[in-house]
């Protein structure tokens, strides 16, 4: 009986790894064949608005912009899907990482929107850690970019901290944002789940489900929660049992 | 209207040949060149193996010109990019000619792969038209006006 267990254990195994492939192939196969006529459609709105600027009129060319933008809309899509669908395949194994190293690279990758923001960056009390460094990098990248995203009237401030727990770290990205309402707190992190329109936030509510995806992956958990003086914190945890 | 610009110093046109699948892509390389006024000797095939056989000039190919410059998408029927690279570097008479990776991927994985086999540049396709009609302006610049390409024996 027991014997029959592992066998069946070992089979779903299989099957799991394959449809993990299938779903990767599928990315990538659907990635590339929804890009080439996207590339056509902007493509020839744009030889519309090159060749008859002259013979068209404001209602015509606002029809082309909106269709380029459109367009663009599903370009983003088809990138953050691949981003999304590619995260195990982008695995490293852990090494020992300067979590204030990652930090700086994603602060260096968001150089232009931290910028155009005027955002102020803090960290505090961050250790060197046993994880993969490339998945630190991207969750402080999409945090720090969902804050300055959704940032409010104020200037933007963001502190960037880590706290020990026994037997795992808690990071956690504070900011003084628009904040996040408490009974959208779990959807947020769900595949294309979005609270604003596109209009008033552009956006393909991909990045917080990559983050969720990726701290899965590294065996912790992620969460937000509101701060006394409005804004939001996004909290990570990754499981490193305390130095003996 | 300006009159339309040589790409080669020479008394002839440059000579590129476009392996690209997919009609719409075509139809806009070609209007591009239009736009950005470059006179191009430009030939299409529409899969591997079809590039392959021109480039040897093999049947229906018998009488195709040397081209200058190679454009090389990757993903096309029956034979891919992949598959087309390595032909050509391994075989010392294609070896000589440039190729440039024109593709809507611009993934890392691709772009690594595709150097490692020997294409000179790897490029993504632009999504707005007046950035591919810029685009093959520089690219002609560069392989047709600044470096020196290989001469034909």
């Amino acid at each position: 009986v027991i014997l029959r267990d592992v066998t069946e254990r070992e089979r779903s195994r299989a099957e799991l790894l394959r449809s993990n492939h299938d779903l990767r192939q599928f990315a990538f196969a659907a990635s590339h064949d929804l890009r080439a006529p996207l590339r056509s459609i902007s493509g020839y709105l744009g030889m519309l608005q090159a060749r008859f600027a002259s013979t068209i009129d404001e209602a015509a060319r606002d029809l082309i912009e909106r269709a380029l933008a459109a367009v663009k809309q599903v370009d983003r899509l088809t990138d953050d899907l691949l981003t999304y669908a590619r995260a195990d395949a982008e695995a490293t194994p852990a090494v020992d990482t300067d979590s204030n190293a990652a930090l700086a690279e994603s602060l260096r990758l968001l150089e232009a929107p931290i910028a155009d923001s005027g955002a102020r960056i803090d960290s505090a009390d961050l250790p060197v850690l046993r994880t993969d460094p490339r998945a630190l990098v991207r969750l402080f990248q999409n945090l720090l970019d969902n804050a300055i995203k959704y940032r409010g009237e104020q200037p933007l401030a963001i502190l960037v901290r880590a706290e020990r727990a026994p037997s795992q770290w808690i990071f956690s990205v504070s900011d003084n944002g628009i904040g996040v309402e408490p009974e959208y707190r779990e959807r947020i992190f769900g595949l294309l789940q979005r609270l604003h329109t596109q209009r008033a936030y552009p956006g393909t509510g991909m990045g917080l489900a990559l983050c969720r995806r990726i701290v899965e992956r590294l065996g912790g958990t992620i969460w937000v929660q509101s701060n006394a003086g409005g804004g939001s914190t996004f909290c990570f945890s990754i499981p490193e049992p305390a130095a003996s | 209207m300006s009159p339309m610009k040589p790409v080669l110093a020479q008394a002839r046109r440059a000579v590129v040949l476009m392996a690209e699948d997919n009609d719409d892509h075509v139809f806009l390389m070609r209007e591009s060149l239009i736009d950005a006024k470059l006179l191009v000797d430009l030939h299409v095939v529409e899969s591997g193996d079809l590039c392959m056989k021109f480039l040897r000039r093999q049947p229906p190919y018998e009488n195709a010109p040397r081209p200058d410059l190679l454009l090389l998408d990757i993903h096309m029927p029956r034979m891919n990019g992949y598959q087309v690279m390595e032909e050509i570097s391994a075989d010392p008479a294609l070896r000589p000619l440039p190729v440039v990776v024109l593709t809507t991927s611009s993934d890392a994985e691709d772009v690594n792969r595709m150097y490692a086999l020997g294409c000179k540049s790897f490029l993504s396709k632009p999504v707005r038209f007046e950035d591919f009609a810029q685009m093959m302006n520089r690219l002609t610049d560069y392989w047709f006006d600044l470096v020196i390409l290989p001469n034909a024996p």
